[in-house]
């Protein structure tokens, strides 16, 4: 009995002291069935106590409550572990409830399922003697179902979030104890010796383990430091109180001679205790009644875990709002990435999946440097900085439109990879220097896992994306060809292979930019034309190539016919003037209809352009031509010969120059023989040879404008002259744009002033981005400007002229151009134009 | 400060002035209000690029130059710069894409752009229309944070997934299901999903189209006529509405009838939607025990109008867009002579009685601009006792003629019949397509068709041929057809092959040929008893 007593009162009073120390707590849903479940403790175990004491009113009564305690226990388990896991288990919560009260109930006055034990006297020997039936069974099997319910939720938690498995360990551990130890009641060795309780304690040590280590929950504390002394001295009290008859007994016995010191030892006793006992509630209150800082370290904690296993930006953007969010309550949180080449910051994601995304951060935004230096700001910080001078209305504006208070930067080894702008949260809260920090946290690990995303999504893109087009490129879609074509085998699949007609004359008309142009344009038509139906690739140079599963040969032609459309009516805004229209040549073919193997699929789409190519171009051709399409035909002529069309258009023009200057009148004659010279040099196509001559016999026409004054005049120009001079290439085009039929010479007219080195007017391009025409134009005017007698110039030899040419390739001059040019002249192809024009 | 916050501290009055005082203004107030949202608009759009494609050097300094200087507009006019997303072209930077299926279009879908002002509008708008759902009269109304609605719509990037998003930035309404679940749902299984939810913890409101509201409305009876709730499911049941579920089917056993959603939930707010609701109306409101308040939202006028708790006759917005209204002789006319212009007038020029189509300019950066929706409707009283109200009130029509919208589901255009018929490739040598309604109420397509008279016999052409073959067809070319039938299980199509020579007949008769699509209950009446003659 002696073991007994001190056993159960020392349990007893760390029951007391956990169910104390969270009384202390704000009453939420976890803490309010934690103290349910130390409740059931507490009654099991003062139950037990109380009942050996045989207190008032009866050992019967304590019976009762120790027998309640115990068999409510795995109920309060099960609500704990429920509440810890946000586990909604209405039904069961209730049911097992009434289930188990109502077999306590109705075993209280008969004990029909146990009955209380036979009080037995042996001396002063006090004991208790149980008669078990099978009944007891269903007393106990209901709470042992209930426990194993608790067992397996506590599974299902810890398998939907593994964070939880660690949380439980300490938990599990104790009720292990628990009922091993009330398993052990049944071994006779434990006989008379309260092992149950013993157990009970370690279960209660396990527990305020679990608190110690701040891992098992978090509270907000509601009670203050003076309270703490309190509850120590109560307990101290309580602890004494009971212990005071035995403490004396043990003394007194033990040391005789310390006898007339018992109060004094007692005393001291009393003191150690009260101060072990407010020192570990201290330590208890200090790591369990956590900061709400520490309670977001928490989240953090998990959120750093969730950020490193993705390597997804989208979802890692939304973890890092979500967790912002959630810390620091903003209402509007926007993360901006800075774009692939390392200039401005876009706007990239949003706590709010309809706030405006389409606003930039420029990289030389004052706000920009002031995040290099100092990491994270706030903005009524900045507002008061001398950088904010330096803000542009538009960008206060901005900032101020989206509400942002604070803003954080992302970074990468001292470069600023994002940032995150941060409103104010709702009500009247305002952002504070301690949020700041906790975004600032959160930023450091956000910065690592948005730059390895990043590295692995640009990874990811370029390598299956044609870098001009932004469509799959060549290789990935060959992935995709036969990925597509294996899972479409109980279905269709369609291809077309879309081929710009004359695409590398464009190019030469305009230059690879403008051809750059169209084809992102083109690829634009097909990308929103496909949309999620299929896969648009870049397939070579100047093809496309699109997938359609589950497309007939219907279809696939329906879709590809309104992208002919599209790609025909194309007409590009940002130059003044028409260009040549851009046509297609599209071969579809379809499997299962017309091929068995992807390979098949493409060398029959292949081959179906190959035959629109053949017969005339622009067209749509389905393999094993069942159907042969040529809608849009009819709307152009056939190009071979529209350009000798405009022959008479221009002859009225030159005879309109020959009126008023003759001179210019038979130097555009010159300039064209030289050009087409040149072109034919370069074994460029009829056509292009016929537009040149078109645009050099015209590129002049500006002229007409000009007064012969200053056209004739002897002598140096002035400013102003030569100003007015410069006027005439937009006068050409002036002139030529109203004839929408030529205004295919245009970019040849309009660049053949510019120069090589990208000093000559109007437009100042440079290099290749001139029109291969006009570059063709400028070296053929200048050798003919050189070599024929002015007012205001004697003749150049035509030697030195070509060496004026050959000393100023590169500069004024294509330098691949110049040599084939002076090698013609040299070597008599290209002859003299009065020359060549009285022979003519 | 948000509705949430709002609710929570009571301040009823100011919530139902901010969200529904558009009800009180006069129309004068309300002309202003659009007046000077169309002079921003005007400026806006007038001065960027799609705008400027269109008005081709013309520049509008007022409202009349405007009405005056830009054409009406259709889709066609928008498709290459909204179909490729040309953002830096638009008066507007647009925040989201919404899209919608392109009926006869040369693409299979249109898409609208909306800027983040638009939306504002739209959010406070979409409020409006949850509070006008739940009052019972001016200024009363009961709205909470913790409702929950029960969402038969479509999710993004369509309008009607827009919904749910606006409404969350304002309140905590919980969607059953969520929102980020429904996503990856199909429609009957949101439908069930969500259904399931509100079995378990309650519904206050429901928004879907009429025949899809309808549609998921029997479902409901049916999932909730099998008696099983299983043991597992059981726990996830607010017992209020457990106790509620068996009073229901114990009340509907004893009445001998199915069991009703009335029977299950006290709905706060029902809103439907789309076209053909009138058809659903009466019956929705048997099965919900609340008659439907209707709205009227599009892929690209956004929301623009609501019913009130009269439910008689629906109110524009007056910051959504600048509303004109073409009379019905002048849109008749207009189909027959594409050249004819029609005449508009604005909100405070309708005359009651009569039949408009709509057309919208978008304010607050919006893309189009003198809109033909293809809407029409008829204006049904410019003030109404009963509410109170001084501004026209109108009620929903139909689609304009040149489509038949079959349950606000599917339209159906001269060009999709004409390709159907031709990709049947039956024998079929005139024909004349209207929407009839059958003795349930429910609207069909009615299809009389003629076949040429050499092909009677080579060809095996009853009516019951036709229709399946044609049906055939119609779900091939349109996927809204197949989920018409998939969805709502209705077969909307009827074939009546007509006496050969009939159309012709009809020609000499009348010297021009009936129309192909929706001609006139008189039109028609003449064709069909031509036959006998």
């Amino acid at each position: 009995m002696q073991s007994y007593g001190y056993i159960s009162i020392i349990a007893l009073f760390f029951y007391c002291f956990i169910f104390l120390t969270f009384l202390a707590a704000k009453k939420e849903k976890i803490v309010k069935h934690f103290l349910v479940l130390v409740a059931t403790m507490i009654c099991w175990t003062a139950g037990s106590v109380f009942m050996r004491l045989q207190m008032f009113p009866s050992y019967i009564v304590w019976y009762h409550v120790s027998l309640g305690g115990l068999l409510m226990m795995p109920y309060a388990y099960f609500l704990f572990v429920n509440a810890f896991g946000g586990r909604e288990d209405r039904f069961f919560n209730r049911m097992y409830g009434l289930l188990l009260m109502g077999l306590f109930l109705i075993n209280i006055p008969k004990g029909i399922f146990v009955r209380w034990p036979d009080l037995v006297m042996r001396g002063d020997e006090v004991s208790f003697e149980y008669r078990y039936t099978w009944m007891v069974a269903i007393l106990f099997g209901a709470a042992a179902v209930v426990l194993v319910h608790c067992f397996a939720n506590m599974v299902r938690i810890c398998r939907k979030d593994p964070w939880y498995k660690r949380q439980f360990h300490p938990i599990i551990l104790g009720i292990v104890c628990l009922f091993a130890g009330n398993l052990a009641l049944l071994v006779p060795v434990f006989h008379g010796f309260p092992i149950d309780l013993v157990t009970g304690i370690v279960n209660a040590l396990l527990l305020i383990y679990a608190l110690l280590r701040k891992r098992l929950f978090q509270l907000k504390l509601l009670a203050s430091e003076s309270s703490c002394y309190g509850m120590g001295l109560i307990l101290t009290f309580l602890l004494y109180y009971n212990l005071l008859p035995d403490i004396t007994k043990q003394l007194s016995s033990r040391f005789p001679a310390a006898e007339e010191y018992t109060i004094l030892v007692f005393a001291v006793l009393f003191l150690v205790t009260f101060w072990l006992l407010v020192s570990l509630w201290r330590k208890i209150v200090s790591n369990l009644f956590v900061k709400e800082e520490e309670q977001q370290t928490e989240k953090i904690r998990k959120y750093n875990n969730q950020v490193a296993r993705s390597l997804h930006l989208d979802e890692i953007l939304a973890e890092t709002v979500d967790i912002i969010h959630e810390t620091v309550e903003s209402a509007n949180i926007y993360i901006c990435i800075q774009d692939r080449s390392g200039g401005d910051y876009q706007a990239r994601y949003s706590n709010q999946p309809l706030n405006d995304l389409s606003f930039t951060i420029r990289r030389d935004n004052p706000l920009v440097r002031i995040l290099e230096k100092c990491e994270g700001i706030l903005m009524r910080e900045f507002r008061s900085m001398i950088d904010y001078k330096a803000m542009w209305e538009t960008e206060k504006r901005n900032l101020q439109d989206l509400h942002i208070e604070a803003c954080i930067s992302l970074r990468d080894e001292g470069n600023i990879v994002g940032i995150i702008l941060l409103s104010n949260p709702p009500g009247n809260r305002k952002l504070s220097r301690g949020d700041m920090d906790m975004v600032l946290t959160i930023a450091s690990s956000a910065s690592i896992a948005i730059k390895n995303a990043h590295l692995y999504e640009t990874a990811y893109y370029e390598a299956r994306t044609d870098e001009l087009t932004k469509l799959l490129n060549r290789k990935y879609f060959f992935e995709v060809l036969n990925e597509e074509f294996e899972k479409n085998q109980e279905g269709s699949l369609a291809l077309a292979i879309i081929n710009i007609d004359d695409f590398k004359l464009y190019n030469q008309l305009y230059g690879t930019q403008a051809g750059d142009k169209a084809l992102r344009r083109i690829a634009e038509i097909i990308r929103s034309s496909v949309g999620d139906s299929g896969y648009a690739a870049r397939y070579s140079g100047k093809e496309f190539a699109v997938l359609l599963p589950r497309y007939d040969v219907f279809s696939a032609r329906n879709l590809v016919k309104s992208i002919q459309k599209q790609i025909f009516q194309m007409t590009d805004t940002t130059v003044d003037y028409k260009l040549k229209v851009l046509t297609v040549s599209v071969g579809i073919s379809a499997a299962p209809y017309a091929a068995k193997t992807p390979e098949e699929l493409l060398e029959n789409a292949d081959m179906a352009v190959n035959h629109v190519k053949r017969t005339g171009k622009n067209g749509i051709e389905i393999f094993d031509t069942i159907l042969r399409e040529n809608s849009v035909r009819d709307d152009v002529k056939d190009h071979k010969n529209i350009y000798k069309e405009y022959e008479s258009t221009i002859y009225a023009l030159t005879a309109a120059i020959d009126v008023k200057d003759h001179y210019t009148f038979s130097h555009s004659n010159d300039v064209a023989y030289y050009a087409t010279g040149l072109a034919r040099e370069l074994n460029l196509n009829p056509d292009v040879v016929e537009i040149i001559r078109q645009a050099a016999l015209l590129h002049d026409v500006g002229k007409i404008g000009i007064p012969e004054a200053i056209l004739n005049k002897e002598g140096k120009l002035t400013e102003e002259e030569y100003e007015v001079i410069k006027g005439h290439v937009e006068a050409s085009i002036g002139i030529i744009r109203h004839l929408p039929s030529l205004d295919y010479v245009i970019p040849a007219v309009i660049g053949h002033h510019e120069r090589y080195d990208g000093k000559g007017y109007p437009r100042r391009i440079a290099g290749e981005n001139i029109p291969l025409s006009a570059r063709i134009l400028c070296i053929a005017d200048s050798f003919d400007a050189m070599t024929t007698k002015r007012s205001y110039k004697d003749v150049i030899p035509m030697e030195h002229a070509l060496e004026i040419l050959e000393e100023e390739a590169g500069k004024q001059f294509d330098p691949s151009l110049v040599p084939v040019f002076v090698r013609g002249v040299r070597e008599g192809r290209i002859k003299m134009a009065s020359e060549a024009a009285g022979k003519r | 400060m948000s509705l949430s916050e709002k609710l929570k501290e009571r301040r009823y009055q100011e919530i139902w002035d901010q969200y529904c005082g558009f009800l009180d203004l006069s129309i004068e107030e309300y002309m202003k209000i659009q007046r000077r949202l169309m002079e921003e608009q005007i400026q806006m759009w007038s001065n960027c690029e799609l705008g400027r494609s269109i008005l081709k050097g013309k520049k509008p300094k007022t409202i009349e130059d405007f009405r005056k200087m830009v054409p009406l507009t259709t889709y066609e006019d928008y498709a290459d710069i909204l179909l490729q997303k040309r953002t830096e072209t638009l008066p507007g930077n647009p925040v989201i894409w919404i899209q919608t299926t392109w009926e006869g279009g040369r693409h299979p879908i249109k898409l609208a752009p909306y800027t983040r002002s638009m939306l504002d509008v739209y959010r406070n708008n979409v409020i409006a229309c949850l509070i006008l759902s739940t009052s019972h009269e001016r200024g009363k109304f009961d709205i909470s944070d913790t409702d929950k609605i029960l969402y038969g719509l479509a999710p993004l990037p369509f309008a009607t997934g827009l919904f749910p998003l606006a409404l969350n930035e304002e309140i905590g309404i919980q969607f059953l299901p969520a929102v980020k679940d429904a996503v990856n749902m199909s429609f009957s299984e949101r439908n069930k999903v969500g259904f399931k939810m509100a079995m378990q913890k309650d519904l206050e409101f429901f928004f879907g189209l009429g025949s899809v509201a309808y549609a998921v409305s029997l479902s409901l009876a049916s999932m909730s006529g099998k008696s099983g709730i299983s043991l597992k499911d059981l726990v996830k049941y607010k017992p209020s509405m457990l106790l509620r579920i068996l009073k229901a089917k114990q009340r509907c056993k004893k009445e001998n009838r199915p069991l009703k959603p009335k029977d299950l939930f006290r709905l706060k707010g029902f809103m439907v939607a789309g076209t053909d609701n009138w058809c659903y109306k009466d019956d929705l409101e048997d099965l919900w025990g609340i008659r439907p308040m209707e709205l009227f939202a599009g892929t690209e006028p956004s929301i623009s109008g609501t019913e009130t708790w009269t439910r008689n006759g629906m109110y524009f917005f007056p910051d959504t867009s600048f509303y004109e209204f073409i009379p019905e002789e002048d849109m008749l006319k207009n189909l027959e002579d594409p050249s004819f212009v029609p005449r508009t007038f604005l909100m405070d020029e309708v005359v009651p009685g009569e039949k408009y189509e709509i057309v919208i300019t978008l304010f607050k950066g919006g893309a189009f601009a003198r809109y033909r929706v293809g809407d029409t409707y008829r204006c049904v009283g410019l003030q109404n006792r009963e509410d109170h109200t001084r501004i026209p009130r109108f009620e929903y029509v139909d689609r304009v003629p040149n489509i038949i919208d079959i349950a606000g589901f599917t339209r159906i255009s001269e060009n999709g019949i004409q390709s159907v018929i031709s990709l049947s490739g039956q024998p079929v040598t005139h024909w004349t397509a209207t929407k009839e309604y059958n003795e349930n109420n429910r609207p069909y397509l009615h299809l009389y068709i003629e076949i040429e008279r050499n092909a009677l016999i080579s060809h095996a052409v009853t009516a019951e041929i036709m229709k399946s073959l044609l049906t055939t067809y119609f779900k091939y070319i349109d996927q809204d057809y197949r989920d018409l039938k998939k969805i709502l299980g209705m077969d909307p199509l009827r074939v009546t092959i007509l006496r050969c020579g009939t159309f012709e007949k009809y020609r000499e008769k009348k010297g021009k040929m009936i129309g192909k699509m929706s001609p006139s209950p008189y039109e028609l009446k003449e064709l069909l008893e031509l036959q006998r003659g």
